[in-house]
């Protein structure tokens, strides 16, 4: 039967609001999923953080791909705004290549310019005394004496320098090159390498300069808040992972205290794989999947979080269209369709948007029928697969220990054991303590692989 | 694949019959281009090419009922697409487009499919970084169109990229491959119990096999398995094209499942003799050469032997009469220490072509003769009227015209009886020169027409310029020397492409024939003594002196 108009016009209305975007605090389809009784909330524990401290703290904030970073530091930029904190942005994208490696000279000029930037930007009512920090950095390296003590590194230190210095001179855009040049910013990295402490001084100099500009408009005891978003994209392309995982670690292992800005409580996003690389290293505030069940055998379902997916995916439907969508409800108020689907995604709000993206494409007529559900199933399934069987036996692993199972530390498997949970296969959870699973949409895949090519418990264990 | 595809489903009529899934799923591809505002990554995935072109003729042919079209962007070679994230950075978007459509589908089994995966990687690893520009950029659906595989390069190479996809749309090949095999092949349609070689493979069952494990994650072996043996029957069909398609398949899963494996180095055989059928020498040399390694590696004698003769058959095919010889003398023993009385039959009756190419007649003879029982012992039809048909050449050389077609009449049956199509075209083409040294120009006009069909059907470009030499021939018989000269010159360019030295002698020697007294005689002249040098065709080398009176 042709679909009615009405019908079509319903689940166009549906589509255009699952579309998978960073919602903005108050947006009506917004599910405070982490502010659930009995859950940890992430925005919470930064702004604790924040307010415990008296006159400057660092956060690290982490999660994976699709856990809703960017839409709980926006949560947390507005709730910090609400209790009157002069609140900033950064994007380090804008001023970092995530594909080359980044050293702590490279990452302090980057957040004094980004915050050099969010002052001159958003506020026009902040004047800042003297230049902008690009300024202040263009005028520092072009003015700097250089002073070599061996002849060895004179010769190569000096032709660094005068080849960056020359190019500064003759024009070139620091903050551009640094971002779109390596070669500018090799050179700026080897250049910088003896000077930490000296650029450190200049980076706090100026912060300083802007906290003053900011507390002369808002008051005294304005309280600043500078969130740099995005470091958690530093991960490198396939070329030269290693070489970038090796230079975060060493930024955080060996520079972490460096990070921390003279009367500003900085909140930095860090890369997730931080966690497997340097355990305990770092105190990150990490988002979760949205626990779905509990850590047994049997994966007992823990309804606080089915309830939170619910509440989120009627807000995306509709309340009032749900029976019509999905069909009448039980005894419990429950669509067994919407079930079906919430079932299958694991925690993840984009693959549940996925999933009942793909049932209303296909819906030729309401409520959906069962067809549309199994080939939207079928169709997020596929997008998993392949699977090697090397990839299968670690996974059966940590099915089986629920833990990450990382044969060594080396940036090959952090890097394998990240992708896992970047692209879904594992869900990274927590209940209080922190665990590990295989995202639903696989496990039968998995056991079916695994009784194939003969992989038995002895085998997989190795 | 169909070339008109439904505009919407509301304008389909009713549909009793389910639709089919690549139906549905274009069809959510439709849907999702009138529901959406604003920008959307979509990943499309399609077979090939050809079937990329359809759906962006059809989706252009929606959205035009509505003022929009789509921005295109293809790639002229895998180094453009490198660059695709500078070309959709800097890219400006008409008003009235509604989707920007980049493509590249290269279907795994392509020979170029290394080079295109590699570039897609790169490109969309580049381009993962600027997932937030191109979300601000572009107020349009942005799609990705490639072949299946493309979907993990996506999701390793750019997994931001890949995380905001709005859906992926996967449309399958429409045709059950093994049907498309036998409808390309009309005469025999109905032949799948037809094969030269009784005991190859049935290459439907091998196809139907292969359709039902395509796609499943944990079959790719399997599937390669399927896949070789489908080619392997093809070949014994003469379905050359086909096979290579298939085989090139299988290896590229056992290239990423089972590498250096049995199973690989009997792909590696097949496609080299598919490729030797098609006259695709370099190539088959190459894989077999792989296939070499690999039954060596694993100490089976069988295919080593089958590589080694295969080897031989280059040779023979390129002239090269000494390497030829080489090689079946050295694959001789191994087969008769296996015990594979085909394979030794097969050296010996090539060994009796090599002397029947040196015109030393007795010495074929007495080959044919001595292959001839143990084909008949194994009751391998083909090789029995392999045997038959070159005494019928050596008789025609003799020109003992009764006993030459007496032979060809007596083989023709049974290459029909085997579906050796090949050999079949070589009687006719025998029964043909029979026709043409006995001055009947009908007889010959007629048989000759056949079996050049026939060596095109199969694909036999070494067989086909010999024919169109023959057409020459008859031409010339008949005073109709510029037809002839363009038959021989057609000819030419074929063999001087397979490096068939002594035909480049004979096309050569038949031009200067048709030219002689003028200096282009001279040169025809020169070119076929080179030639004759070349393949140590001595006895040729010394008529061709005689008939020009060069000594």
């Amino acid at each position: 039967m042709a679909q009615l108009a009405e019908e079509r016009q319903l689940l166009k209305g549906i589509y255009q609001r699952l579309k998978d975007e960073p919602l903005e605090p108050g947006s009506e389809l917004y599910q405070p999923v982490y502010e659930m009784p009995g859950s940890d909330d992430p925005v919470k524990r930064l702004k604790k953080g924040i307010e415990f401290s008296e006159v400057e703290s660092v956060q690290m904030f982490s999660g994976f791909r699709g856990s809703g970073k960017t839409t709980e530091l926006k949560r947390l930029k507005k709730q910090l705004e609400d209790e009157d904190y002069f609140v900033i942005y950064g994007d380090a994208l804008k001023y970092l290549n995530p594909a080359e490696p980044v050293e702590i000279t490279d990452l302090l000029i980057v957040l004094a310019g980004a915050f050099s930037d969010a002052l001159t930007e958003a506020r026009s009512d902040i004047h800042i005394e003297k230049e902008s920090y690009w300024v202040r950095l263009r005028n520092y390296l072009t003015d700097t004496n250089i002073e070599i003590s061996e002849v060895n590194l004179k010769t190569e230190a000096d032709s660094i320098a005068k080849e960056l210095i020359g190019g500064i001179k003759a024009g070139v855009d620091v903050k551009l090159a640094l971002h779109t040049s390596p070669s500018f910013r090799q050179n700026l990295q080897k250049f910088m390498a003896n000077r930490i402490s000296e650029l450190k001084g200049q980076v706090d100099k100026f912060v300083e300069d802007g906290v003053k500009a900011i507390r002369r408009s808002y008051g005294e005891q304005k309280q600043i808040v500078f969130i740099f978003d995005s470091l958690e994209q530093l991960r490198g392309s396939l070329a030269n992972e290693k070489a970038v995982i090796d230079s975060v670690m060493r930024l955080f292992a060996n520079y972490s205290n460096l990070l921390e800005l003279p009367y500003v409580h900085c909140v930095y996003t860090v890369p997730p794989w931080l966690k497997f690389a340097m355990p305990g290293a770092t105190n990150t505030v990490m988002l979760p999947s949205l626990r779905q069940w509990n850590n047994d055998d049997a994966r007992s379902l823990y309804l606080t979080g089915w309830d939170a997916l619910r509440n989120l995916l009627k807000r995306r439907v509709g309340v009032a269209n749900c029976d019509h969508v999905f069909g009448l409800p039980d005894a419990q108020g429950h669509h067994a369709a919407a079930d079906r689907l919430i079932g299958l995604c694991g925690g993840h709000f984009r693959d549940l948007l996925l999933l009942v993206r793909e049932c209303v494409l296909r819906a030729e007529n309401l409520p959906m029928d069962e067809r549309y559900i199994n080939a939207a199933i079928i169709n997020a399934r596929s997008q998993l697969l392949p699977l090697s069987i090397e990839s299968v036996r670690w996974l059966h692993r940590i099915e089986q220990t629920r833990t990450p199972a990382l044969p060594d530390d080396s940036p090959e498997s952090v890097s394998r054991m990240t992708r896992f949970i970047d692209t879904h296969l594992v869900l990274y959870l927590t209940n209080g303590e922190e665990w590990y699973d295989v995202h639903p949409l696989i496990r039968n895949e998995i056991g079916t692989m695994i009784a194939r090519h003969g992989l038995t418990d002895e085998s997989v264990e190795q | 694949m169909s070339s008109e595809l439904p505009a919407t489903l509301s304008s389909t009529p009713a549909a009793e019959s389910r639709p089919s899934a690549n139906s549905v799923e274009w069809q959510k591809l439709l849907t999702h281009f009138e529901w959406n505002e604003g920008f959307t990554f979509v990943i499309l995935l399609l077979p090939d090419a050809e079937g990329a072109a359809l759906r962006r003729q059809a989706l252009e042919r929606f959205l035009a009922s509505s003022g929009k079209q789509i921005q295109l962007i293809t790639f002229a070679s895998p180094d453009e697409l490198k660059h695709l994230a500078g070309r959709l950075l800097e890219l400006s978007v008409p008003p009235a487009t509604s989707a920007i459509w980049v493509e590249a589908v290269v279907p795994e089994f392509a020979a170029d499919y290394q080079v295109w995966r590699e570039a897609w990687r790169e490109a969309v690893a580049r381009l993962n970084q600027f997932r937030n520009p191109l979300r601000e950029r572009f107020n349009v659906p942005l799609l990705f169109v490639g072949a299946p595989w493309l979907q993990s390069v996506l999701h390793d190479a750019a997994p931001d990229l890949w995380s905001v996809r709005t859906t992926v749309v996967p449309i399958e090949p429409e045709a059950s491959p093994w049907r498309d095999y036998l409808a390309s092949w009309p005469e025999r349609a109905d032949a799948s119990s037809k094969a030269w070689d009784e005991n190859a493979p049935d290459a439907e069952l091998a196809l139907q096999a292969a359709a039902s494990l395509r796609g499943k994650p944990g079959d790719e072996i399997k599937l390669a398995e399927m896949l070789t043996r489908a080619g392997a029957g093809l070949i014994a069909r003469s379905v050359n094209l086909e096979a290579e398609k298939v085989l090139l398949e299988a290896l590229a899963l056992l290239g990423r499942h089972k590498a250096d494996s049995p199973e690989q180095a009997e792909a590696f055989h097949q496609l080299g003799r598919a490729q030797i059928a098609l006259s695709d020498y370099e190539p088959a040399n190459r894989n077999l050469e792989q296939a070499l390694r690999l039954y060596r590696k694993a100490g089976n004698i069988w295919g080593e032997a089958n590589c080694i003769e295969k080897f031989g058959d280059i040779a023979l095919r390129r002239s090269h009469h000494d390497e030829a010889q080489s090689r079946y003398a050295e694959a001789l023993p191994l087969y008769r220490r296996v015990g594979n009385i085909v394979g030794e039959a097969n050296c010996i009756l090539s060994l009796g072509d090599i002397a029947l190419r040196r015109s030393q007649h007795d010495e074929a003879q007495s080959r044919y003769a001595e292959a001839l029982p143990l084909f008949r012992r194994v009751g391998n039809v083909l090789g029995e009227a392999n045997c038959i048909a070159c005494l019928g050449d050596i008789a025609l050389q003799r020109s003992q015209h009764d006993e030459a077609r007496a032979r060809y009449a007596e083989a023709l049956p049974l290459y029909r009886r085997v579906g050796d199509v090949l050999g079949e075209a070589n009687c006719i083409w025998g029964l043909g020169n029979v026709a043409l040294e006995r001055n009947d120009f009908t007889e010959t006009q007629s048989k000759f027409e056949q079996c050049l069909k026939l060596y095109r059907q199969v694909g036999h470009l070494h067989n086909e310029a010999e024919c169109l030499t023959g057409f020459g021939d008859l031409a010339a018989k008949q005073a109709k020397t510029e037809e002839a000269r363009a038959y021989y010159e057609q000819a030419l360019a074929t063999f001087e492409q397979l490096q068939a030295l002594d035909w480049i002698g004979k096309t050569h020697q038949r031009l200067a024939r048709l030219s002689k007294g003028d200096l282009a005689a001279q040169a025809h002249v020169a070119a076929a003594r080179a030639a004759y040098e070349q393949a140590g065709l001595t006895k040729l080398l010394n008529e061709l002196d005689e008939e020009f009176a060069l000594k």
